[in-house]
């Protein structure tokens, strides 16, 4: 909770400064950096997340149920790039500050969550896992014409998305009962982005609603051990 | 600025850059190694796995 607060609050900030600085973007300055176009595509790719994830999630379902091998072609270039970027990103952050990597590598795998990461590695290597899984879904009378198409298919399409509502339910259930062990299973379940995406959406629909701006200062529990 | 002779700034400096510098040059071999990763990875899924 104190997490989303935090994130929910820097969030908010960012939808007033687009909001403010909306006659800046795009439109290069001598006098301010603002306006550069490659700092308006940073800014706008982080800030539009939420809508990108959701984006891709209805336009792979739509693929799915009207052009099949275009959804599949479409859902494999998306994961692919995805994986690579996965790649890079964590093993250049582990490179960066070797001493620290030894420590925190495994949070760096798990960053994507558990899901994420499972649709990554078959991205990767779909000749390793195709067999086992499509005994699988055989078994579970889920496979069909098209591989493995069927709910699991339509799940994988929509997780990009559903991952997010996901995300929510972690800040939900954790002061509820169980919430100590639900909260932070269902983070590593839906990975630390879709959390991320999930303050940013939250933070869309509470300056949608013109929500009070207070501070909600985060009160900082964490006993966190720095190995020596 | 007191106790801060003048012939010992740019020394300071020079150093310091040539730390930014090493430290930069760190930083790019590191992210050859890290596409050289993804390079293998793309490879390997490009020729066995695909």
């Amino acid at each position: 909770v104190s997490l989303w607060k935090q994130r929910l609050r820097w969030a908010r900030g960012n939808v007033q400064v687009t909001r403010r600085y909306r006659k800046l973007w795009f439109r290069p300055s001598r006098t301010h950096g603002l306006g550069g176009v490659s700092f308006g595509i940073f800014w706008f790719c982080l800030f539009l997340q939420p809508i990108v994830m959701i984006t891709s999630s209805a336009a792979l379902l739509t693929l799915y149920f009207g052009n099949f091998p275009r959804a599949w072609l479409a859902f494999h270039l998306l994961w692919i790039i995805n994986a690579a970027t996965y790649i890079f990103i964590t093993c250049f952050s582990l490179l960066i500050d070797p001493k620290i990597g030894r420590h925190t590598w495994r949070q760096a795998l798990v960053f994507p969550g558990a899901i994420n990461l499972s649709i990554i590695i078959y991205s990767c290597f779909p000749r390793l896992f195709g067999g086992p899984l499509r005994y699988l879904f055989t078994t579970a009378r889920l496979y069909q014409a098209h591989g493995h198409r069927g709910w699991v298919i339509v799940f994988i399409y929509a997780w990009p998305a559903a991952s997010m509502a996901v995300a929510y339910l972690a800040k939900v259930v954790e002061s509820r009962p169980f919430g100590r062990f639900l909260s932070p299973l269902l983070v590593y379940t839906v990975g630390y982005g879709s959390l991320l995406c999930a303050c940013t959406f939250a933070s869309y629909v509470k300056e949608l609603r013109h929500a009070e701006m207070i501070w909600d200062k985060t009160e900082k529990t964490g006993k966190v051990v720095i190995p020596t | 600025v007191t106790g801060d002779p003048g012939w010992q700034r740019p020394r300071t400096f020079e150093r310091e850059i040539r730390y930014a510098l090493r430290y930069e040059r760190g930083l790019f071999v590191k992210a050859l190694v890290a596409l050289a990763v993804v390079a293998v990875i793309v490879i390997l899924r490009t020729l066995y796995f695909a």
